[in-house]
């Protein structure tokens, strides 16, 4: 065979090249297609799947209780009275105060890794945030309840008490550890991740044009880093806060861990709250009655369409956000 | 610069106070910046000393090979949660991942620009949905009673595999794509052109190029739903023994740590902080090792552009944020 | 079209055209190809390809003898990498491209409705501009990868080709040793004749060369040069060149592409010696391109 191929001119190697390949066959393409579309629209499916879900479980309690539901601030399965504003209200509480405390971090340690730092430290740093978003929720919440409770009505409480207790808000007996405040500093160390590196990646995208152009002008780094790089990249930063709030009010375990799940709305944030995240995670096993699992289908879905919605407007800020600074003048 | 200055004023001169000071303001908030730099790493490294301080003492051989001792009593393991754990994540990629990786195909290979960026929106949203929420549309489909067709009637392994694959499918889809993208055009009409049927060169060809980048994704989606307790809460519930079959309540890691956390006994809180770093130890070990692994292989390739974002670069953007940094470039 | 994928260019000689299909259009007033080749392996009939609303050939009639090395010449955006690409169907991987015309491969009608691109790129082999061999794989597993996944599965039969493969591209001697190595791991020039010999070993009837040596250095572009002459020995080679030193060096007959049309095909040497045509004596003299 060797010898008659090497021998032989190329017409009879053609020959026997072609004899030895299989026929096309279009059918297992099409297969592959069909299968691989079907994946696709799977994922498609999927969105419509726990839309479906969760509003059709919802039903009998939107038809039950109507828009009440969001209004009512009596939430007792035993009574058969079921009102979710106390976990709307501990969801935003909880999530706005987390982002208050995460986004000056982050956004500084954005500006830090991209402006600032010597170069190779920034990977490093970079690396540390990316794992802090690894360590999973109920981790962080175990930490919290043994390590980080405890010091709460030690140090922290007295501090605020002190110097903004003026504020309704820092108000009250502070006897228990497990409250808003507690809550809100977890969700503002899960959520620290993300900020960072949604705004280290719009940080990164100003070109180095912009900059040149400051230092150009005798800026100090600072100035540099607030004309150049900030006025440009302010958009996008919102975009990534909005995102951080997104992933702050679907934040389940930790929270749940560490919030005290009283479902009151208390004006002092040394309270214990609840939120639509957490009650679904404490009572939804436990829920017997039909009310009451409906009920809490129906937390889920305002949760479920609060997220969709702050994401998609995170979404669009990010993009938007970019594209129309992207093309300033 | 300043000798000058002193000796002789010319228009536009900036007064050397002035210098000093504007000099100053950027040492101050370089100095913040590395401030906020310092407090995003601290919780990373406060949670890890502290599993690794309270924790370590407890990791023994019968820690990790012996059933949980009965209610009170000292001693004991967890071998059935870390197997039960392997169990539901295991079946959650056996679904999650042909899904995600099939789709991703679909979108980079077959399908046009408008179907293509509808699934990825799909794909966004389902990313930003709460974990909580899967959980809750796993239970209407296989635990609540008559609740659909496949449903088992009670809780049960498959159940919690089936929310942890719907996290994963998303998260999956999405960076696969990424990688797939960066496979270049070449090597696809390269292997047209020796007439080689389209699926082989999406399935031998172009997944095989990104097949590295693929598997980070996958593992990386792995080492994430293997932390993830709140889709599990209700649909595996959890197990204080061994489960018979995939139709009966299964224990999980993260689920036994909750469920240790939040009881009364020391012994089960010293129990929790062992299989804390259990857990943490495998989620970290994993993406920290991918991350390794992916960065040293870069680097011997020959002629690497170390500028470009790799691979493992755009997959470990992706999971960190879950999507959403990948429209910000 | 028959159910073999590769006709032999012998056995298909029953499809002889008569000598004026494979001249040049009449209006064009360019001769005929060198007379010593009277097969033409490719006869392209009045092509016109559009991208959206974009013409981007128009009206080519084009003949390419069998054996031999035509060169395709023009300014950027002439249309001739498109041309090129229709040769293979692949510039249908364009979204909104559309093609009409007729192009026949030894005879056989590579747009007829019944026939698989798949099946026409197995005939119609392909270099391209950039080298691209396939990062996950070895020097003989690049080479023999159009044969493995097309049903291939004899290892000896796959060694032979891999060998007659690669001494046609006259890199046997230099990797014969590392034949295990990823195919990476060449220099730019020997990636580039890797690629020839994976697309010479599915033996096709023709080798496309899209400006095989644009990214090459001097070296590298003299050899692969070399390697065409020792080519068309076997195959019909097609090369798109944005370098007329290139097409007079290589070239049998050469075609000049200029906004989209055919505007002068001719023997290499007849055609920048003696142009007979304004648009192309402008070109290759260099007063524009």
């Amino acid at each position: 065979m060797t010898t008659a191929v090497l021998d032989a001119p190329a017409a009879s190697a053609a020959q026997s090249v072609a004899a030895r390949m299989k026929p096309v066959s279009r059918s297992a393409d099409t297969l592959f297609r069909w299968l691989c579309l079907g994946m696709a629209v799977g994922v498609l499916a999927l969105v419509v799947l726990v839309g479906w879900q969760l509003w059709s479980g919802a039903q009998s309690a939107i038809h039950k209780f109507g828009v009440g539901f969001l209004t009512r601030s009596a939430w007792d399965p035993v009574q058969g009275e079921f009102g979710a504003l106390p976990f709307i209200y501990g969801t935003l509480v909880s999530s706005l105060l987390g982002l208050a405390i995460a986004t000056p971090l982050a956004v500084g340690t954005a500006i830090f890794l991209t402006e600032l730092a010597p170069n190779w430290l920034r990977q490093p740093i970079a690396f540390l945030t990316e794992m802090l978003a690894a360590i999973p929720s109920v981790i962080l919440g175990l930490w919290a309840i043994f390590i980080m409770l405890p010091l709460l009505p030690r140090y922290l409480f007295p501090f605020l008490k002190k110097t903004l207790g003026f504020l309704p808000l820092f108000q009250g007996p502070t006897y228990s550890a497990y409250s808003m405040i507690a809550a809100a500093i977890i969700i503002a160390i899960m959520i620290l991740p993300i900020i960072t590196s949604v705004s280290r990646e719009i940080l990164r995208s100003v070109p180095d044009l912009q900059r040149e152009a400051a230092y150009g002008l005798g800026a100090t780094r600072w100035e540099v880093t607030r004309i150049a790089v900030l006025s440009y990249a302010k958009k996008g930063i919102f975009g990534a806060m909005i995102l951080g709030l997104g992933r702050a009010l679907g934040e389940t375990m930790a929270v749940t861990m560490v919030i005290g799940n009283t479902p009151k709305i208390a004006a002092s944030l040394f309270q214990p709250g609840y939120t639509l995240a957490s009650v679904i995670a404490n009572e939804f096993a436990e829920a017997t009655t039909d009310d009451y699992r409906n009920a809490l289908i129906a937390v889920g879905l305002v949760l479920f369409g609060v997220t969709v919605v702050i994401n998609l407007l995170a979404r669009l800020l990010l993009k938007f956000g970019n594209t129309q600074t992207g093309a300033v003048h | 610069m300043s000798a000058p200055s002193a000796s002789k004023s010319y228009p536009g001169q900036v007064s050397e106070g002035l210098r000093r000071w504007r000099k100053g303001k950027s040492a101050l908030v370089t100095f913040l910046c590395c401030i906020c730099a310092v407090i995003v790493v601290t919780p990373l490294a406060l949670v890890f000393g502290y599993l690794v301080f309270k924790g370590a003492g407890s990791l023994n051989w019968d820690f990790f090979t012996k059933l949980p001792a009965p209610v009170g009593e000292v001693g004991g393991g967890i071998v059935h949660a870390i197997v039960g754990s392997m169990i539901l994540v295991t079946l959650a990629a056996l679904i999650g991942v042909p899904v995600g990786v099939l789709g991703a195909l679909y979108l980079t290979e077959y399908s046009g620009p408008r179907f293509a960026s509808c699934v990825r929106l799909g794909a966004d949203i389902l990313n930003g949905v709460p974990s909580i929420v899967w959980g809750i549309v796993a239970y209407a489909i296989l635990v609540l009673p008559h609740g659909s067709p496949f449903s088992v009637g009670h809780f049960s392994a498959i159940a919690g595999a089936i929310a942890l694959a719907f996290i994963m499918i998303p998260l999956i889809l999405r960076t696969t794509e990424e990688v797939l993208l960066l496979v270049p055009n070449g090597y696809r009409e390269a292997a047209l052109a020796l007439g080689i049927a389209r699926w082989k060169i999406s399935a031998r060809i172009v997944a095989k190029t990104a097949l590295r980048g693929i598997l980070t994704g996958v593992l990386l989606a792995v080492a994430r739903v293997a932390g993830e307790t709140a889709p599990l809460l209700f649909t595996a519930l959890g197990n204080s023994g061994w489960s018979q079959s995939l139709k009966e309540p299964i224990a999980a890691l993260p689920l036994q740590i909750f469920t240790y956390a939040i009881s009364p006994y020391d012994d089960w809180h010293r129990q929790a902080w062992a299989a804390a770093l259990v857990l943490l130890l495998f989620v970290l070990g994993l993406n920290v090792s991918l991350r390794f692994f992916t960065r040293e292989r870069v680097s011997a390739q020959p002629k690497a552009d170390s500028d470009k974002p790799t691979a493992a670069d755009a997959v470990v953007a992706t999971v960190a944020t879950r999507g959403a940094a990948v429209q910000v470039q | 079209m028959n159910d073999q994928p590769a006709a032999l260019p012998e056995t298909s000689v029953k499809a002889t055209l008569p000598a004026s299909a494979y001249m040049n259009s009449p209006d064009r007033g360019a001769p005929p190809p060198a007379a010593s080749q009277p097969k033409p392996a490719i006869d392209a009939r009045n092509v016109n390809i559009f991208y959206g609303q974009k013409h981007a050939v128009i009206d080519v009639t084009l003949g390419i003898p069998t054996k031999s090395v035509t060169a395709i010449i023009g300014p950027s955006g002439c249309g001739k990498s498109t041309f090129l690409r229709c040769l293979n169907r692949l510039h249908e991987l364009i979204p909104g491209s559309r093609m009409n015309g007729t192009i026949l491969l030894n005879g056989d009608d590579l747009y007829a409705p019944t026939v698989d691109p798949t099946v026409v790129r197995r005939r119609v082999g392909m270099v391209f501009q950039k080298s691209n061999p396939f990062p996950t794989m070895s020097i003989a597993d690049n080479v023999t990868v159009g044969l493995r996944l097309n049903g291939v599965r004899d290892r000896a039969f796959l060694r032979e080709r891999t060998e007659d493969a690669l001494r046609k591209a006259a890199l046997w001697d230099e990797v014969k040793n590392d034949l295990g190595k990823p195919g990476i791991s060449l220099s730019g020039g020997q990636q580039q004749r890797l690629c020839i010999a994976r697309a010479v070993a599915v033996q096709p009837e023709v080798l496309l060369m899209d400006e095989p040596t644009s990214a090459l250095d001097p070296i590298a572009t003299v050899k692969v040069e070399e390697l065409m002459n020792e080519l068309k020995r076997n195959f019909t080679i097609v090369i798109v060149t944005h370098s007329m030193q290139q097409a007079t060096r290589v070239a049998d007959q050469t075609a000049f592409f200029y906004l989209g049309r055919l505007v002068e095909y001719a023997p290499t040497r007849e055609l920048f010696n003696n142009p007979k045509q304004k648009q192309t004596e402008a070109y290759i003299t260099g007063r524009f391109g």
